[in-house]
């Protein structure tokens, strides 16, 4: 049973597969998206055509979960079409929400269909409540999920004063810049998160075994060379590695993982409406583990709250296994980080 | 011949220096001058009434003057000074993100939308246009093609970037400070010694940052593209905008004039 004290947990599935999983292990709402640069997971062999989408939609409502669509790229001139049947096709097979970050696709959506919930994408770069209430004001939004460029403290400014719910990244990878304005992957490949929907694409990304270890190249930039030692991550430019004064460091970020699962009492505090894993790329095997382990915590905190911070330890070690290059951070919840 | 405009630094650059840069630029061809520190409060070089002084001086001497707004809002200092700028109603105000042009719709007031603003297609512009945009800055990875497929024959001015690092992408944290083992809260202005320049372990130039920016390595330079036919399209800007470079006052201005140089 979930509870309504605490944040609804916002769990990610690439794959019909996730969604069960997700749905099966606690999700509270599960979010999805095409299989097309509409959104900004488009990677080979990810996402749902509509006919998984309608199958993977009936079963989440048959266990009483809602379903988010993303459509968080931007569309450009030539292809907007596309983005706003994207948006007919979610709303006909049924979606609680769509996710979006053009202005224009929220209008669009906001007049088409006016009882369509609409949530700002973290790609918006909503990170005010000015901001937050223009779009409520325009287009009627429901949600907003924050970048993770926010401290505890900003969004307990903003929840001061907005009535927008706020939703947050909890767990999986980490943006370290701003997203929505990130051109490095754009910039080093040529395909932009913003239009393409994809940081270091699949088809960019080589591995190469060389007498240095194992070198991970985007188009043909080597961000980072492993050792037999190190559990490598998946090359974003954000957490290559690269020679500052000649020595090889983390310029940005070390590769690793989002995980601020102890700060659930802090979040709930500070008036946060929902949690979010990140990992629409991720295996089903990951969705369960993820969400099951969260939904456990976040139980926890609602029924025996004095015991949660005892509890954490097992929790964290039991989600030790998805970290990348076995590193944990908090991120910018966490005042030494920034 | 379009307009030329010059941005803030993206950089530290102190006070001395970036008054004798604009100082400079009085005498120069630049007709339209962004002020204010968008990258870092902690660091900005002039106070609130000593910018406003600048942009008051160099309006008098007949330069468009306008007043930049922080790349990101995510703290109470940067939300209250633009706050003030936005009160503002001598000087046109470029929005560098949404709060920035929530705060101008809600006081029915014109702005600018700076590049951070995500105008990637025409329906998204007319919406903006209809909402008081007077002048754009495309977002820094589109290409020229899809800028006039953009903003086609409308009255708002377009603006792009002549010469200059454009940047990439920008964070809560510091690198500047994070490459000294500090954070934001005791950088001791690392950023004040200068770009990091990041070469891939292969040993090739690949980003440079200073401060929570990164930027390209080498700076655009739109100017050099002089039989491709991008360059009929340059022409038919409204404003060329050049940005910073350099934190040696007279070392930017020659860079300044080499580019205007180039144009005519």
């Amino acid at each position: 049973m979930n509870h309504k004290s605490v944040p609804e947990l916002i769990c990610p599935a690439g794959s019909y597969q996730a969604a069960i999983a997700a749905t099966e292990n606690g999700a509270d709402a599960i979010y999805m998206g095409f299989q097309d640069a509409t959104n900004a997971r488009h990677f080979p062999g990810l996402n749902m055509n509509e006919r998984k989408m309608t199958k993977a939609i009936d079963f989440i409502h048959k266990h009483r979960k809602k379903i988010l669509i993303a459509i968080n790229t931007y569309p450009q001139t030539d292809n907007f079409n596309q983005w706003t049947q994207t948006i007919d096709k979610a709303v006909n097979a049924g979606a609680d929400a769509l996710i979006l970050a053009d202005i224009a696709l929220m209008d669009y959506c906001h007049t088409k269909y006016p009882a369509t919930n609409i949530h700002i994408s973290v790609q918006a770069s909503a990170t005010s409540a000015d901001t937050i209430n223009f779009y409520k004001q325009m287009f009627d939004i429901k949600r907003v999920v924050l970048p993770r460029v926010i401290t505890i403290e900003e969004i307990e400014r903003i929840h001061n004063k907005t009535d927008i719910p706020l939703e947050i990244f909890g767990f999986g990878g980490l943006c370290v810049m701003t997203e929505g304005r990130c051109f490095l992957s754009g910039h080093l490949c040529g395909d932009s998160p913003n239009t393409f929907g994809a940081c270091s694409p699949a088809e960019k990304v080589k591995w190469n075994s060389s007498d240095k270890g194992l070198e991970c190249l985007l188009n043909s930039h080597i961000l980072d060379i492993f050792s037999e030692n190190d559990s490598a991550g998946y090359p974003t430019p954000c957490k290559g590695r690269f020679l500052m004064d000649g020595k090889p460091i983390y310029p940005f970020e070390k590769p690793s993982t989002l995980n601020s699962l102890h700060l659930i009492p802090r979040f709930t505090a500070s008036g946060v409406s929902a949690i979010k894993i990140e990992g629409r790329q991720r295996s089903p095997a990951y969705v369960a583990k993820v969400t099951s382990v969260w939904r456990k915590a976040l139980n926890h905190f609602a029924d025996s709250p004095s015991t949660f911070n005892i509890r954490c330890k097992e929790w964290n070690s039991e989600l030790m296994e998805f970290a990348e290059g076995m590193n944990i951070t908090s991120g910018c919840y966490d005042k030494g980080w920034y | 011949m379009p307009q030329i405009s010059l941005a803030p630094p993206p950089f530290f650059m102190e006070k001395k220096k970036l008054l004798r840069l604009y100082d400079l630029a009085t005498t120069s061809p630049i007709e339209i001058i962004y002020l204010g520190e968008t990258i870092c409060r902690k660091r900005a070089p002039l106070d609130f009434r000593e910018l406003i002084s600048l942009a008051e001086k160099l309006r008098n001497i007949g330069k468009e003057v306008v007043l930049s707004s922080p790349l990101l809002i995510n703290s109470e200092q940067n939300s209250d000074y633009l706050e003030k700028i936005v009160d503002i109603d001598d000087f046109a105000i470029e929005a560098n993100e949404m709060t920035a042009v929530s705060r101008m719709i809600t006081r029915n007031k014109k702005f600018i939308c700076g590049n951070g603003i995500h105008i990637y297609n025409n329906h998204s512009f007319k919406l903006m246009t209809s909402m008081g945009m007077f002048r754009w800055q495309p977002p820094n990875e589109l290409d020229l093609n899809s800028v006039i497929k953009i903003s086609g024959n409308t009255p708002v001015a377009t603006e792009i970037t002549i010469y200059g690092k454009k940047i990439l992408a920008f964070s809560a944290r510091c690198f500047s400070a994070y490459a000294k083992n500090k954070n934001r809260e005791n950088c001791s202005f690392a950023c004040k010694n200068g770009e990091n320049e990041l070469k891939t372990l292969d040993g090739n130039k690949i980003l440079t940052t200073n401060g929570p920016i990164v930027m390209p390595t080498n700076p655009v330079d739109l100017t050099s593209f002089d039989q491709n036919t991008e360059n009929n399209h340059i022409k038919d800007m409204e404003i060329l905008r050049i940005i910073p470079t350099e934190t040696e006052p007279e070392k930017q201005m020659e860079i300044i004039n080499t580019v205007i140089n180039k144009l005519q």
